[in-house]
């Protein structure tokens, strides 16, 4: 089964992948298209939120489902929201798999991602400013075998439902290596994460005061 | 003061990690500090009297019986486990066994083509090739009995073999046509030695025969004794004989080319078969083992006492070994030292010691010794140095990989330790999950394959469902593989001992020369084309079921009929 649909489902011919590029796009695009992201230092860390966790999926696909794209999509969800939160996991899914390898799981692993940033935006994962640990443990382990299990459902229209089944119960050890994986990478990670971002947004606030200032002052 | 402590702790378990891999570095020499039992198999009443033979991953060994009531004479096929793979039996060979097996790769000659082999000869005169992966006779020939049939090494030359029978000489094609039969002397556990297109060969009055190309017989009488070996060749002309007198053994020296014999020394009683390494010839008997050094004339250097009338063997390169023939039994490991001496470096003992005629196999593989030892008592014992399953793929590598993860590791759990000492529980928790998350990652195959195993129902799964008369009987009970293009079929099988679907699949396309795209995903090995035909992807079926998870994690059993099929 594995083997009949790589590692997510059929690949896609050029024109059907595509269509699934610029849908996805369009959705980063409008999830992104709020008032203080039009500010060019938010662009830019956003940015290269996007490309350093992009990077770090590529970096990390030899070893057998590690995947850094959860635990971030948590954290950003939690500390920019759920628009942003679906934007970097549709933008980050995409860019990653330009060199991963593009297919039908594309969207299945962007709607994963997304619903993954919902959560994290929806769960007070940050509390006074500081990241609650244990919640991003529990919600990294939940959120790998919710994740697994929406890209999984790419295969649905090629199997039938007995085999959908084998299909879910051989790929367990995969979820528990996701789980797994999630929750080191949110044990050493999480908190450095959540404080770049912090600072980021810190230094902007400070920014615009001083644009602001000058601008009143003036 | 803090950090001073954890220095201090760090570079102790940093040495605690290296002490044992740089102690292993200098016992390499030692050969047999590193060796440890790994089983042992008493094939009861019968006895062994040659040695085992290894051949790729198999074990082949024969046992030997007087009466049936003892034991059916019978040549075992083992893995490295100690499991049989198949047992062909021969109930009409009850005299005294020794023939040592045979192994002959496939080939073809100017008299015909052959299969990969296994060669026998029986004490009742049957010679039998057979089929090494499942026991199946590819031909048989059946030579004369008188009092007893063939006892003696056949020997190979080119594309035929030289059969020792009981009165002479048969020559077979590989392919199982005789091409000739020469009456010569009676013989016993003699065997033929090829030089310049003929055949040279001793028999029990002290006789040395030679038969030319053009099957013409000349005799040299050696002395009033018996020849019970191979002929040693010296100097690409000379012949050393040890030929075995009542009370003691004599070493001559033959020259082919003038018919001359000259005395070299004067021995003692019931000689082994001596062994040539190098410049030198190691002679045993049952008083000594003897160096001789035929750089030049052939002159005896030093002499050991010891009791031998076997076979002598000589294992990892250096180490000369003779079975000890008493009843307290044991191996005596000689070696020969920077000056030329022969001298005993070791005695090998174990609990089942007993009178030992047959040598010890012994070979390398990957850095790791393996030897297999056996006494008349037919004692199977195998030893190895850091036992591990046979692996196609393991490599220095890959020990390295293991080495420097272990390292890791250690120094992960250390840390865990420490900072749980320290009461920083949270880092600990760092480092702890870190160790756990290596832990599975080098697991993984392992555990995706168990779990497989555990979830999917496999027991209904039968080779036997999907065979095809078509197929040879040759595959019954072996792996086979099918690729079922969109446009052909290739089958090939007669496969043994390969772990898993991709393992198998790898030696089949590059033993027919077809191409594999193989590619990394976070699921494991990935099939992306065969023979450069990728079409809609790829799917395995192992004995009729399609596989579940990746080809390189799904085990096969030793008859496994896999089929790749093109989608």
């Amino acid at each position: 089964m594995f083997q009949s649909y790589g590692v997510h489902g059929p690949v896609l011919g050029p024109v059907a992948g595509l269509v699934i590029d610029i849908v996805l796009l369009g959705l980063a695009f409008w999830m992104l298209a709020s008032p203080d992201m039009k500010k060019i230092s938010n662009i830019l860390t956003f940015v290269t939120l996007i490309f350093g966790i992009s990077l770090a999926r590529i970096l990390m696909s030899p070893l057998p489902n590690i995947q850094p794209v959860t635990v971030a999509c948590l954290i950003i969800g939690a500390q920019l929201g759920a628009r942003r939160g679906v934007a970097f996991a549709v933008l980050v899914t995409m860019i990653s798999n330009f060199i991963l390898g593009d297919g039908i799981w594309t969207i299945y692993q962007a709607i994963g991602w997304s619903i993954v940033a919902i959560i994290g935006a929806q769960s007070k994962l940050i509390i006074d400013n500081k990241l609650q640990l244990g919640k991003l443990y529990f919600l990294g382990i939940a959120s790998a075998f919710l994740f697994d299990f929406i890209t999984s459902l790419s295969v649905i229209g090629t199997v039938n439902a007995g085999e959908f089944i084998a299909y879910l119960i051989n790929g367990i050890p995969y979820d528990v290596v996701h789980a797994l994986g999630n929750v080191t990478m949110a044990a050493w990670f999480g908190i450095w994460f959540s404080s770049v971002i912090t600072q980021y947004q810190s230094m902007e606030e400070i920014e615009q005061t001083v644009v602001d200032g000058y601008v009143i002052g003036s | 003061m803090n950090r001073m402590r954890v220095i201090t702790t760090f570079f102790a378990v940093l040495l605690f990690v290296l002490a044992p891999i740089s102690a292993a570095e200098s016992n390499d020499n030692n050969w047999t500090s590193d060796l440890t039992q790994q089983w042992n198999i008493d094939f009861e009443a019968v006895y062994v009297s040659t040695k085992p033979v290894i051949v790729d991953q198999s074990i082949y060994v024969r046992t030997s019986s007087s009466t049936i009531d003892n034991g059916i004479p019978a040549i075992y096929s083992l893995d490295f486990s100690g499991n049989e793979q198949w047992k062909v039996t021969n109930p009409n060979s009850t005299k005294q066994d020794m023939s040592p097996i045979l192994s002959v790769s496939a080939g073809n000659g100017e008299c015909g083509n052959w299969p990969d082999m296994l060669l026998i000869g029986w004490s009742d005169g049957l010679f039998q090739a057979l089929n090494p992966i499942n026991g199946n006779v590819i031909w048989q020939h059946s030579t004369e009995f008188l009092n007893w049939g063939i006892t003696g090494k056949a020997t190979l030359d080119q594309d035929s073999v030289i059969i020792p029978t009981r009165t002479g000489i048969d020559k077979l094609c590989l392919d199982g046509d005789l091409e000739f039969s020469q009456q010569l002397g009676l013989g016993w556990r003699n065997s033929p030695t090829s030089l310049d297109g003929g055949y040279w060969i001793g028999d029990e009055s002290g006789t040395l025969w030679h038969v030319s190309a053009n099957q013409s017989v000349n005799s040299y009488s050696i002395g009033e004794g018996k020849i019970r070996h191979q002929p040693l060749i010296i100097d690409d002309d000379n012949l050393l004989i040890h030929l075995q007198l009542p009370t003691e053994s004599e070493l001559h020296l033959l020259d082919t080319i003038t018919g001359e014999s000259t005395t070299v020394a004067k021995l003692g009683p019931s000689p082994a078969m001596p062994e040539i390494t190098g410049q030198y010839v190691i002679t045993a008997d049952a008083s000594y083992v003897t160096l001789i050094d035929c750089l030049e004339n052939c002159q005896v250097i030093n002499q050991v006492p010891f009791t031998s009338n076997g076979e002598v063997s000589i294992i990892f390169d250096d180490y000369i070994v003779v079975p000890y023939n008493s009843q307290e039994g044991g191996y005596g490991v000689f070696t020969i030292s920077d000056e030329g001496e022969l001298y005993l470096l070791d005695t090998l003992n174990f609990d089942d010691d007993w009178y030992g005629t047959a040598g010890i196999a012994g070979q390398e593989v990957n850095g790791q010794k393996q030897m297999l030892v056996v006494n008349d008592n037919a004692n199977l014992k195998f030893l190895s140095t850091d036992y591990v399953l046979p692996l196609e793929s393991s490599n220095a590598d890959s020990d390295w990989t293991t080495i420097i993860a272990m390292l890791l590791a250690l120094i992960i759990i250390s840390t865990t330790g420490i900072q749980l000492l320290r009461e920083r529980f949270q880092s600990a928790f760092k480092f702890f999950i870190l160790f756990i998350t290596i832990l599975v990652y080098f697991s993984l195959g392992d555990i995706i394959s168990a779990w497989a195993d555990l979830v999917n129902d496999t027991d209904d799964s039968d080779p036997e469902d999907i065979w095809s008369e078509d197929w040879p009987d040759d595959w019954l009970g072996t792996q086979v593989v099918i690729f079922e293009f969109k446009d052909g079929l290739i089958e090939s099988g007669g496969y043994v001992s390969h772990d898993d679907v991709l393992q198998l699949t790898k030696h089949v396309t590059s033993e027919l020369g077809i191409d594999l795209e193989i590619s990394d995903t976070s699921f494991g090995k990935y099939v992306v084309s065969i023979d450069g035909k990728s079409g809609e992807g790829w799917e395995y079926y192992v004995n009729g079921q399609a596989g579940t998870i990746s080809a390189e994690y799904q085990s096969l059993d030793s008859n496994a009929v896999v089929v790749w099929k093109q989608l």
